[in-house]
């Protein structure tokens, strides 16, 4: 029995994929892998779905792309971030933890407490 | 990557794209293999994981951002492969675009460049003319007194005509040109090309011999020579220095001798006292903040005051201040204008009818609209489709129009004749016409607005009981609504059509009757031309007499000359002079009352030449001289104004109030026949001809305007190819004097025509393409509503409907139609026609027979339009009507 599987919320695909991206240069099926990897597989991302944003992102601006040979030896197209790319992780992780902040506090409190 | 690289990456992108992907497959499967997985499920588990590969691309290529470009060209390319599809369609649709749109830009750059352009001088719009009455020129001592006496003008100028013959450069020419007091070029603000203005000094008397060349004749005479600046010319036997060129294109003046090709210093000496040598052209340049009625009631104070100080000859005289613009343009702006107005007509025809068109494509394009809607395309994607269509037609019959305009504008030139004189009746500035940026922008606007008005029918009919369409066989739910704005549409075709049909009858009916104005002579094999000894002071009294007799007579020595002779000026477009006359023993009538008449200068043999009846008593003679008595010969009118009841010969009239001192008595010799005077249209007024024989000044004056006389001759052949003949015989006798206005009569006629006929022809054509226009439209809703039809039609003849009635029944459709758009078309066009007045002659704006012609031809044309479609009704085989359905 698999871990049950989360829907990702909306708008933090582009999240996870500069945070992945941001550890180094990569390729597109490495990033698929690494979001599951890292989420311990209880993000599902259907990999297709990457891909437009990632080109979403790379027209954008804030990813850059070059064809570089990979691992396997053939040609794959390696991602990596831009400056505009890295200052938009560090807006964007910053919106998200204050909005976990407050989101956590207010399931945090218990039952009939008065704000 | 930029979104222009996005958009234009094309086949690059897809690869890469499709390789990304495919990588990414590839390591899928790779990984499964290493899972442990056969190959064939190791593939379809990547497959699973991966998700529709189609649909990922779609969505990449979508993230690009540069989907409208693609669904527009998507768009773009379906049109053109539908115009392609239908070609009868589009042929008929990019022809009446292109004509109309054409004729739009043509049309246009016409009123751009003559109306909307400013004049080529510095700050134009504060130049003004000053003078008589607005059109009559000014006496030189009048002119110094208001140029010292006014507080409204920064400068003030005058003009002078001014001919001369060219000699001693290949051929002798004559030349038209101007005199100009000081400042007058300054004032203009337009420097020489090359060489200079005229200095101060050169205006001093004795001193004036400079001139400044038009930059066409210096091009035609000199080559584009810059050594000619420095040179003397020798002109009519004198030299001047050429001083400088003036720029391409430069004009002046723009509303009288338009065609002058130089100007020279015009110093006023000896005429600082004169105030009955009418002789000048005023302009001004206002002072800034001062307008043209503060300047106008400056002027009427300073003129009020000379009048009393001079009465005996400034009195009964009014002065106007005019903008210069106005002067130039003001008599043309209403036509061309209606003729703008009805080339927008015309569009809007043209427009309506392509809309029409459409639709009745639209109703066999149900289906297509259907399947698209069903296929889940929203109501703005098929908007778009439907304008993406209407715009790419009238881009294409905005590209054949220009096409059409660049070749328009050349015919409209040569139609008006780009000579640009209005004297001589062609349309002021036309050289200046030509398609220029505003032009461009103006076919852009026209398109654009066409491709909206084509569209705007069909994008009524979008959507909207669609879903039937995809019934076997339908016709539709709502067929009625589609012919209903057919119907709507043609009804204002045929409103439309009337105005222009009325216009342009309007205007045929008054070209007619200018055609039919009997002049009083005749104007057939008549060579004209003026010469003149202006600077030669060798010419004077007997000498010139001399020299005017033997021209006279060498020209009628000529083959092919039948008589000759010669006039100061030319009936119909000449210069035209007249005088206040008292007639003998009849009661004086009270000052400002006085017969004004017209008078000429004749010599001997000039009624003969033209061809002007005798009516009573003889023409001047050689024995009419200074010796003997003074004579004159009048013409009818004048002789039935003062001696209703004998025919005056024998009496004698004056030109001075004979309560002065010294009346000049010139006794009647003979009475002509009325011819007409100034115009071709204006009816003849009073006239008289004084004999040359016995005119000191016309002997005498070294004056330019006493100085020249026209010859005409009658000549046996055509007049044309005597010319050089005749010219050559002048200059013979006289090397020096100047030959100029070379012209056949019927070409003066012809001038004098041109507007009219450019007028009535303009809109006739456009009139006549709104007829056919208006035709094929009313073909086309008929043809279509028996098509809808067919079925009803089955049925009532199989209950038995005889053919006939199906035929009036269809016939009586278009009927309807034609008699609502023929009511509302005579409502607007009694409306509209009004402004065609001042441009009608003989004709009114409300003429009967017009508004009862127009009608009936264009109700005529709807009847015979809708025949075809009503003879196809009748027809229609019952059993295979109804079986078909």
């Amino acid at each position: 029995m698999p871990p049950a599987k989360s829907d990702l919320p909306q708008g933090t695909l582009d999240l996870l994929i500069l945070k992945v991206v941001n550890l180094g240069p990569i390729h597109g099926y490495a990033i698929a892998q690494r979001i599951q990897q890292i989420s311990r597989e209880v993000l599902s991302v259907q990999q297709g779905s990457l891909y437009p944003a990632l080109h979403r992102l790379e027209n954008r601006g804030l990813l850059a792309a070059e064809w570089k040979a990979s691992d396997t030896g053939r040609d794959a197209k390696f991602y990596h971030l831009t400056t505009k790319g890295r200052a938009q992780l560090k807006s964007e992780t910053d919106d998200w933890a204050r909005l976990t902040e407050a989101i956590g506090l207010i399931l945090a409190m218990s039952d009939g407490e008065e704000l | 990557m930029n979104w222009w690289r996005r958009l234009t990456g094309g086949k690059r992108l897809e690869d890469d794209l499709s390789a990304e992907l495919s990588d990414h497959w590839q390591h899928q499967v790779d990984d499964n293999l290493r899972a442990g997985m056969s190959l064939n499920e190791a593939r379809r588990q990547a497959r699973l994981q991966f998700g529709g590969m189609e649909q990922v691309k779609e969505e990449c290529r979508d993230a690009r951002g540069t989907g409208w470009v693609r669904s527009a060209l998507q768009d773009l390319r379906f049109s053109l492969r539908m115009l392609r599809k239908s070609p009868g369609f589009t042929v008929a649709a990019v022809g009446t675009l292109a004509l109309g749109i054409g004729a739009n830009a043509a049309m246009f750059s016409v009123v751009r460049s003559v109306l909307l352009k400013p004049l080529g001088y510095r700050d134009p719009d504060s130049l003004v003319t000053i003078l008589h009455r607005g059109d009559s020129p000014v006496a030189p001592a009048d002119f110094l007194d208001w140029k010292r006496q006014n507080q409204s003008f920064m400068a003030m100028g005058a003009a002078a005509g001014w001919s001369a013959s060219l000699t001693g450069w290949s051929r002798t020419e004559g030349i038209i040109g101007l005199q100009v007091t000081e400042g007058t070029m300054d004032m203009l603000g337009v420097a020489p090309l090359i060489g200079r203005s005229f200095t101060p000094d050169e205006f001093q008397a004795g001193k004036e011999h400079a001139v400044l060349l038009s930059y066409g004749l210096w091009q035609r005479r000199f080559g584009g020579d810059r050594g000619v600046v420095g040179r003397n010319l020798m002109l009519s036997g004198a030299p001047y220095l050429v001083t400088g060129v003036m720029p391409r294109g430069f004009q002046f003046t723009p509303f009288w001798i338009t065609g002058a090709e130089m100007w020279s210093p015009l110093t006023l000496a000896g005429q600082a006292t004169n105030r009955s040598a009418y002789m000048l052209r005023v302009l001004a340049r206002l002072k800034p903040g001062v307008s043209l009625a503060q300047a106008g009631s400056e002027m009427d104070g300073i003129w009020s005051q000379l009048m009393s100080q001079y009465p005996d000859t400034d009195a009964g005289n009014i002065v106007r201040v005019d903008s210069l613009k106005e002067k130039v343009v003001g008599d043309i702006r209403r036509p061309l204008l209606a003729l703008l107005g009805a080339v927008i007509f015309v569009l809007l025809i043209a427009c309506t009818n392509i809309a029409n068109l459409t639709l009745a494509r639209a109703s066999e394009r149900r289906k297509e609209m259907a399947i698209r809607i069903a296929m889940g395309a929203g109501r703005r994607r098929l908007l778009q489709q439907v304008f993406t269509e209407s715009a790419l037609l009238s881009l294409i019959g905005g590209a054949f129009g220009l096409l059409l305009a660049w070749w328009g504008v050349g015919g409209l030139q040569s139609l008006l004749g780009a000579s640009g004189d209005r004297v001589r009746g062609g349309l002021p500035r036309l050289q200046e016409v030509r398609l220029d940026g505003s032009v461009v922008a103006w076919i852009v606007v026209v398109v654009a607005v066409a491709g909206v008005l084509i569209g705007l029918a069909p994008a009524f009919r979008v959507g909207g009981g669609q879903g039937e369409a995809l019934k076997e066989g339908a016709r539709g739910s709502s067929p009625g609504r589609g012919l209903r704005l057919r119907s709507v549409l043609i009804v204002a075709e045929l409103a439309i059509s009337l105005v222009l049909l009325a216009g342009a009858g309007l205007l045929m009916r008054s070209f007619v009757q200018l055609r039919g104005i009997q002049t009083g002579f005749d104007p057939h094999n008549l060579l004209t031309m003026t010469v003149s000894v202006a600077g030669q002071p060798q010419y004077v009294g007997a000498a010139r007499e001399a020299f005017y007799r033997q021209v006279v007579e060498s020209v009628k020595a000529l083959p092919g000359v039948a008589a000759s002779s010669m006039v100061n000026h030319l009936p119909i477009g000449g210069d035209t002079w007249s005088t206040d006359i008292w007639a003998e023993g009849r009661l004086l009538p009270p000052p400002g009352e006085q017969a004004n008449t017209r008078f000429r200068v004749s010599r001997p043999g000039y009624f003969a030449t033209m061809r002007i009846p005798l009516w009573r008593g003889r023409d001047f003679s050689g024995h009419d001289t200074l010796d003997t008595p003074l004579v004159v010969v009048i013409n009818r009118k004048l002789a039935h104004l003062f001696w209703p009841e004998g025919d005056g010969i024998g009496k004698r009239i004056s030109m001075n109030d004979p309560r002065g001192a010294h009346p000049e008595w010139l006794t009647v010799v003979g009475v002509i026949d009325d011819i007409r005077q100034d115009t071709l249209v204006e009816a003849p007024g009073n006239e008289m001809y004084l004999p040359f024989l016995q005119n000191k000044d016309f002997l005498q004056s070294p004056s330019h305007f006493e100085s020249y006389m026209t010859l005409v001759v009658r000549t046996a052949i055509e007049p044309a190819g005597l010319a050089r003949t005749v010219e050559n015989a002048v200059w013979s006798l006289n090397q020096d004097a100047a030959v100029s206005d070379v012209r056949t009569f019927d070409h003066v006629l012809e001038n004098q025509l041109r507007e009219p006929r450019f007028e009535a022809m303009v809109l006739s054509f456009f009139a006549g393409f709104a007829l056919i226009l208006a035709a094929v439209g009313i073909y086309g809703v008929m043809a279509y509503s028996v098509t809808l039809r067919t079925h009803e039609i089955g049925i009532r003849m199989a209950l038995g409907a005889r053919k006939a009635t199906v035929l009036w029944m269809i016939v009586r459709q278009s009927a309807v139609l034609a008699v609502a758009g023929i009511s509302i078309g005579t409502g607007l066009a009694l409306m509209l026609t009004r402004f065609l007045a001042g441009m009608l002659y003989g004709v009114t704006a409300t003429d009967g027979p017009t508004y009862l012609v127009v009608p009936a031809v264009l109700g005529a044309v709807v009847i015979l339009a809708s025949l075809l479609p009503a003879r196809r009704a009748a027809g229609v085989d019952p059993i295979r009507a109804l079986r078909c359905e």
